[in-house]
């Protein structure tokens, strides 16, 4: 019994600290808002799909990544640019997106840190992908 | 009682299937996409149902949606304005082909001048929509157009927030002409302009062209004739100042798609003689191997055999839509090697059954 409540007590303080900490949604529509940001960025932004969906299969194939997740927010659309370039005959286009990355993490709770997103995709070859913490 | 509830029964499913059967089938080409390019593809589908009795549908769809409903097996044509990456069609096992391509034009409404004589570049234009250009008599406008007698009006940008391939397109020129434009504003379909919120979309911008004097604006060709807008010279990459005409887009858009050019992201810009500077390319995206799914096979090829009945026997379409399809021939090495693959990784696709 006494055990028990020794748990629970620790969990509490535990959940607490991350609740202080800005760690635990505290919204329980913040996955709804995450979908339709994306949604959005879909709709008004279709050209920054293809980083969208590179920064997600970076994110899912590599266990050396920061993040093991990406969502998007409400500025994510205002906010990503997108900027031509050449570079050895060769042109390019980068896409920064910002966007929340989940924190690659042994940890029960969620941890959800800015991140940038940045596509660099050539008109021949592969595409290169970095998320970054947004500083 | 019992006998009763066994003719309802039996009226239910009886009624049922008399529904069912009035049912007007499904079509065998499925198409979906960008609403672009819908009425000449409806157009082109009712032609082809005529001479083939093959069925066609169209639905006009969102970007990502037509590609992964392609991908999954719902439609057999995508048809998007933005490219997918290499990689990633190898990835989803599809095939892209340039299908139509059209002019972004610029539109000046100044009273008593007609839009053809005057001349714009994309280091004027990112002036006006930066509002460091207010006036249709500012020394830069009246630089580029010598012997015109330019009024003092204010000038009205008008610009568009759509998500379109338009705006895309526009504004990579506007990045192209002005390093400033480039830094404080960039390249976007929906982006933030310096001068407040754009039009919901290209109908509702060329509408606010055509009543307000002293407005420009950009416009994909088919809408000069439909809101009965002008269309200005605009600058190309050669530095030549060129008229839009539908001779002139249909040799750009070849140029663009014949060779595939590793120093253009875009159709925007493309070296040549004589070329229009602003293009913008509609693709069809298609299963690369039907044959992984058995039931896609007879549909696949209608859609194959579709798509190659129409772009050889379909009359281009004429000058006022401003859309131009592609060659047969540039896109015929896609199409037939959707025909003649047989085989998945490597190994043979049994007929009917896995591999």
């Amino acid at each position: 019994m006494k055990l028990r409540l020794v748990w629970m007590g620790a969990v509490s303080v535990l959940i607490a600290a991350d609740v202080l900490a800005g760690r635990v949604p505290t919204k329980y529509n913040e996955r709804y808002q995450a979908l339709y940001a994306e949604q959005e960025l879909f709709r008004k932004r279709p050209e920054l799909l293809g980083c969208v969906n590179n920064a997600k299969d970076a994110v899912q194939a590599s266990s050396n990544n920061l993040f093991n997740k990406v969502r998007f927010t409400a500025k994510s659309v205002q906010t990503a640019y997108v900027v031509d370039g050449i570079q050895q005959g060769i042109a390019y286009q980068r896409v920064v997106i910002q966007s929340e990355g989940r924190l690659r993490a042994y940890s029960f709770f969620e941890n959800w840190e800015p991140a940038v997103i940045s596509c660099e995709q050539p008109v021949v070859g592969d595409p290169k992908v970095t998320l970054e913490i947004d500083k | 009682m019992i006998r009763k509830f066994f003719r309802a029964g039996l009226a239910f499913c009886l009624g049922g299937l008399v529904l069912i059967g009035s049912q007007p089938a499904l079509a065998n080409v499925e198409a979906a996409g960008s609403p672009l390019v819908a009425s000449t593809l409806r157009q082109w589908g009712a032609e082809f149902t005529r001479a083939s009795g093959i069925r066609t549908s169209y639905v006009n769809s969102l970007e990502d949606v037509s590609t992964t409903e392609l991908f999954v097996g719902i439609y057999d044509l995508a048809v998007v304005e933005f490219p997918v990456a290499e990689f990633r069609l190898t990835k989803l096992g599809l095939l892209q082909f340039p299908l139509f391509g059209f002019g972004v034009a610029v539109v000046a409404n100044v009273p008593g001048l007609p839009s053809e004589s005057l001349r714009f570049n994309g280091n004027v234009l990112a002036a006006i929509y930066m509002g460091q250009i207010t006036h249709w008599d500012d020394p830069k406008i009246v630089a580029l157009n010598p012997g015109i007698n330019l009024p003092h009006l204010a000038i009205v940008p008008v610009a568009q927030s759509d998500g379109s391939i338009t705006t895309l397109n526009f504004t990579r020129y506007l990045a192209a002409g002005s390093a400033s434009w480039r830094q404080k504003v960039g390249i976007g379909s929906g982006l933030i302009w310096p001068l407040g919120d754009g039009e919901k979309d290209s109908v509702a911008a060329a509408q606010t062209l055509k009543a307000t004097d002293g407005a420009i604006g950009f416009q994909p060709m088919m809408n000069l004739a439909r809101f009965d807008l002008g269309a200005t010279q605009l600058q190309n990459e050669q530095g030549d100042y060129v008229t839009i005409t539908s001779d002139r887009v249909a040799q750009t858009f070849r140029a663009f798609v014949s060779h595939k050019r590793p120093d253009l992201i875009a159709p925007v810009n493309v070296p040549g003689s004589g070329l229009w500077p602003i293009l913008a390319v509609v693709y069809g995206q298609m299963k690369q191997v039907p044959e992984q799914v058995p039931e896609d096979i007879p549909d696949a090829m209608e859609t194959v055999q579709f798509l190659t009945w129409a772009l050889k026997n379909m009359p281009k379409p004429d000058a006022s839509l401003g859309m131009v399809p592609v060659a047969y021939d540039v896109v015929a090495p896609t199409l037939n090697s959707i025909q003649g693959k047989k085989t998945y990784d490597g190994r043979a696709v049994k007929k009917g059954g896995g591999s």
